[in-house]
């Protein structure tokens, strides 16, 4: 037998055993290194942007924040996609690397806060004018007096279009509709249909191509609530199943199923490479047109029987108060939010500091829109507009709901028995 | 002569299906891989219609792409390595030797073949969060060893030791080896073609595991392919495609290429399964 | 050689065989056994995962498991997937082996390609199909069908097609694989018995069903077997493709337990689920041990 070369053989396989043994662990250990006492203050902080020109923007809030305290941090920004926001957030805050800042849903805010995860910064904002931040805004991250977490954008969700293909259909710009007052639903439906008709390209898409599942509440709202319907209130109503709700999403249905010019469900055909011709958005949305190939204009959401009611998107900045520097994270966050920093900001998202959206700055702070256009489509509807609904059970409503939201995407799919459905739905947590 | 042919026309027909459904996917995907977002949609062309090469530059920098392949890489490594080295010592032992309570413990560890990974997934988290090994890779390294497919490939392999005659063992004690001894130099040498067919079905399973990467980590450093896959997304979510199919392409062609090399040795692995 | 006692023979034997298994039963015990103990612990609390309580509450959970519509839906729709899984893999995996078993021209070729989608990630083959499978004229597979007048549902957006899909994706991916093993076993059977039968003027449906299927049953079962564990593995596929819909109908056990524990971030009641779903695993494990020993599967 060669068992001398077998021998070989077996310590060659052995010691590459143990050298990839070795290298596995060096990587199954992860990237992070261990921090030095006197270096740097590493934190991790969790978007659901990944937009690197926003990123650089809150890095710089970091790093003017670390010149003030006379120290040094170290900043890893984690996005996290939206539509898994909550659920992976909530898992990495029970790991040992969870983030120590995180953006919060407004309509998670009551979990959150509910959980403990949030740690409260009313000495952290102290130093930074407190009063300026609109209470109604606070509202909602505020809990017995304590502020959990502080919105630093209270945005407007408004009509993006194509001009270049409303031209192309002959019909009359949002804009245009808007200025003599006759932008409505029906406005909007006719438009849509009509550039579908003329130019075969989709009149319209959902709110970031998810209005039928992830913002199915952000596509609706704004239709239901302006023809006088809602989900439900805060002091316990269920109203998806009210007569003027189910007129709203009846209009909505048939513009997908009856004039096909809304993007359908599984759909990617996308606004912003031209593939449709209207969708909704928020300011911060606007940058993607930056390369944009066609002329492309924002106007206000349409209005109901019962007028507008845009919807408002809500986040908030909050500390992790489990973390390993939750004291430093709250100073953070209330840097984050004062008035600088929110200035900075307001071109993408739109302040909740009073001293800066009744500023003339904020009108002219996004270089790609203009005057007229921000105080039409943004600040006018920061006054009208609503947050979405919200509930300490959200999670459990959201995903529960949808399975009956389903059901609406059909052709022939009837509305008003199907909303009564969501309705119980939401009547077996809504008390 | 027409007869002849007429035969085989249902075969060329059969051959001509199976190409579509099993070629026209990939070559779909390497065609958009090279288009821009704009261009997926809509009439499908046999040829790319921009070349965008550097959709495959793109994906690089949107995220640490090449990060998530080494990831992948030594998970699956360490955790096929593992599994068949752990598996062929238990395997052989349950099939050879004699110990109390051997049948016992083989019928126990067959309990956890057919176990979803879905049933301890949630005491695995707490686990792992509590040993500190949340977002770190070795939960993915080592839940393959121990797991369902550590139980498949004892399973192989005791099923492959019992067949082997007892001469050989015999002779090498003869020789004077002790049984790690014979282990090593005779029984390994010996199952070297159930060891490749264990260890490529053990390698794809790891390199293909998304439950658990999906659970266990959350940075993004700490990514595996599947993830990474699942994560070219623009700032508000919405997939970004021709990104998208790129990463997934160039995730498959190492496998793929690999396996068009080895084919004959990959099928013969196979097809020895087959005949036990 | 030495002489030793019987005995001491047998101890040094129960050490040596304890410390070969040693290494895979101690990683069995600590990955499977104590998180499967772990798991009935869990199922008797309220354990949210976002507010991090345990509380124990009794049956509470399983009682809430039963009245819950969605449950007996996942289970229904488990039950649907793997009676459609199995037997079409097998079916076609089984005649795809014995045509091409023929020795034809090309064979080779046809082995490449349908081998391919096992290579490649759940991950990737569900991305890739998803594109595929668009509605309307937006996706390739319906393009196709519009070329000869058939217009194609919105795959993974209508209630029986989506589960269909994810069927049909889930066959595609491990056909290959059986396939190959088919065609070993194929290549194994004793060609006198099948050539004696033909001479004896043995039609080709009853040589089939009365010579070469009992002489592939073995294998069949393993397959069967190997192909009943692979198709719970089927999270990727539904998490990519539907997640769980539309309307919860390709809402599976897996799926279920993974929407309730890290969504709905209620670990108790998942644990509860996960308990019923190993049950229902331990009994199907110990059905296909018995039949094992029925048709005679070649034991030590």
């Amino acid at each position: 037998m060669k068992t001398n070369q077998t021998k070989g053989v077996v310590r060659l396989l052995t010691f590459l055993l143990v050298l990839f043994l070795a290298m596995g662990m060096a990587f199954a250990a992860g990237a992070k290194e261990e921090a030095a006492p006197s270096g740097p203050v590493s934190m991790t902080i969790a978007t659901w942007t990944s937009n690197p020109d926003q990123i650089a923007l809150l890095d710089s809030f970091v790093q003017g924040f670390a010149a003030q305290k006379g120290i040094e941090i170290d900043a890893t920004f984690e996005s996290i996609p939206f539509a898994e926001y909550n659920t992976k957030l909530s898992l990495e805050l029970q790991g040992q690397n969870g983030p120590d800042l995180f953006w919060v849903l407004e309509t998670a805010a009551p979990a959150f806060i509910e959980s403990g995860l949030l740690a409260n910064l009313n000495d952290g904002m102290k130093a930074y004018d407190p009063q300026d931040i609109s209470s109604d805004a606070l509202e909602l991250w505020s809990k017995d007096g304590n502020v959990y977490a502080i919105p630093f954008s209270t945005s407007p969700f408004f009509i993006l279009y194509n001009e270049d293909l409303f031209a192309k259909a002959g019909v009359k710009t949002p804009e245009q509709y808007a200025a003599e007052g006759a932008w409505d639903w029906e406005a909007f439906k006719l438009a849509s249909k009509t550039i579908k008709e003329k130019t075969g390209v989709w009149g319209f898409q959902t709110v970031d191509g998810q209005g039928y599942d992830a913002r199915i509440l952000h596509n609706l709202a704004p239709i239901v609530r302006s023809y006088g319907g809602d989900f439900w209130t805060d002091d316990g109503q269920v109203l998806i199943n009210s007569d003027a709700s189910v007129a709203a999403v009846q209009l909505f249905h048939d513009m997908v199923y009856q004039d096909v010019s809304v993007v359908p469900p599984g759909n990617q055909s996308d606004f912003f490479a031209g593939n449709a011709a209207m969708t909704v958005g928020q300011i911060s949305r606007v940058s993607k047109l930056n390369d944009a190939s066609f002329a492309w204009g924002i106007a206000p959401m349409p209005s109901g029987p019962e007028g507008k009611s845009p919807v408002i998107g809500q986040a908030a900045i909050g500390a992790h108060s489990k973390g390993k520097q939750a004291a430093l994270a709250s100073e953070l966050v209330a840097y984050m939010t004062n008035k600088d920093s929110v200035a900075a900001m307001s071109g993408i998202w739109p302040p909740a500091r009073k001293s800066v959206l009744e500023s003339e700055a904020f009108l002219t702070s996004n270089k790609s829109v203009s005057k007229e256009q921000m105080q039409n489509a943004v600040a006018a509807s920061i006054k009208t507009g609503r947050v979405l609904p919200s509930h300490v059970k959200y999670p459990q409503i959201e995903v529960e709901s949808k399975m009956v939201f389903d059901k609406l995407w059909q052709k022939n799919a009837d509305v008003g028995a199907i909303l009564d459905e969501v309705a119980a739905v939401y009547a077996k947590y809504i008390k | 002569m027409n007869r002849k042919y007429l035969k085989q026309a249902p075969y060329a027909l059969l051959v001509a299906l199976l190409t579509l459904l099993f070629v026209y996917p990939f070559w779909w995907m390497v065609v958009n891989s090279l288009n821009s977002s704009a261009e997926i949609f809509g009439v499908p062309r046999l040829l790319p219609t921009s070349w965008a090469f550097s959709n495959y530059l793109d994906i690089f920098t949107v995220q640490p792409f090449a990060r998530h392949y080494l990831n992948t890489l030594a998970v699956a490594i360490v955790g096929t390595a593992g599994n068949v080295l752990l598996a062929a010592l238990a395997g052989y032992a349950f099939a050879r030797m004699r110990f109390p309570l051997r049948n016992a413990a083989f019928l126990l560890l067959l309990t956890a073949l057919m176990m979803p990974i879905e049933v301890t997934i949630i005491p695995l988290f707490f686990q792992m969060r509590g040993w500190g090994a949340l977002d770190t890779l070795i939960p993915l390294m080592l839940l393959p060893i121990f797991g369902s497919q550590g139980a498949f490939s004892t399973f192989m392999l005791r099923q492959f030791y019992v067949t082997v005659p007892n001469e050989l063992e015999e002779a090498a004690r003869i020789d004077g080896l002790n049984p790690l001894g014979i282990f090593l130099k005779i029984m390994l040498p010996v199952a070297v073609p159930v060891l490749s067919s264990v260890a490529i079905l053990a390698f794809i399973a790891v390199w293909n595991t998304y439950l658990e990467p999906l659970v266990f980590i959350s940075s993004l450093e700490n990514f595996t392919l599947p993830l990474s896959l699942t994560n070219f997304n623009d700032t508000y979510g919405l997939p970004q495609w021709h990104l998208q199919l790129a990463a997934t392409t160039l995730s498959i062609l190492p496998i793929m290429v690999v396996y068009l090399l080895f084919q004959q040795k990959v099928t013969d692995a196979m097809v020895n399964t087959g005949l036990k | 050689m030495k002489q030793h006692s019987l005995k001491a023979n047998h101890r040094r034997d129960a050490i040596i065989g304890w410390a070969f298994i040693t290494p895979q039963m101690a990683g069995f015990v600590f990955f499977v056994l104590l998180p499967l103990v772990s798991v009935f612990l869990y199922s008797v609390q309220e354990k949210n995962l976002l507010f991090g309580t345990s509380v124990f509450n009794g049956l509470e959970n399983f009682r809430l498991l039963f009245a819950d519509p969605l449950f007996s839906k996942s289970l229904v729709n488990t039950l649907i997937f793997s009676a459609g899984v199995v037997p079409l893999n097998l079916i076609f995996s089984l005649l795809l082996a014995l045509y091409l078993g023929g020795g034809k021209m090309g064979t080779r070729f046809v082995r490449g390609i349908i081998f391919l989608p096992v290579v490649t990630s759940g991950v990737a083959w569900a991305i890739v199909w998803k594109y595929l499978l668009q509605g309307g004229d937006a996706g390739p597979i319906n393009w196709f069908l519009s070329l000869i007048g058939i217009e194609g549902p919105n795959w993974l957006f209508e209630k029986g097609w989506a589960m269909a899909s994810v069927i049909v994706n889930r066959v595609m991916k491990n056909l290959g694989m059986n396939v190959l093993i088919f065609m070993g076993a194929v290549l194994n059977m004793p060609g006198d018995v099948i050539e004696a039968a033909r001479i004896d003027g043995a039609k080709r449906f009853t040589l089939f069903f009365k010579i070469k299927l009992p002489l592939l049953m073995p294998t069949v079962m393993m397959v069967a077997i190997v192909t009943i564990i692979g198709s719970m593995r089927v999270f990727d596929t539904i998490k990519l493709m539907t997640d769980g819909g539309p309307e919860g109908s390709t809402m599976v056990m897996v799926y279920y337990i993974y929407h309730q524990a890290f969504r709905m971030f209620d670990t108790g009641f998942a644990s509860a689920l996960a308990v019923v779903l190993f049950l229902i695993v331990l009994v199907l494990t110990a059905l296909q041990w018995f039949s094992r020993k029925r048709i005679s599967f070649y034991e030590s």
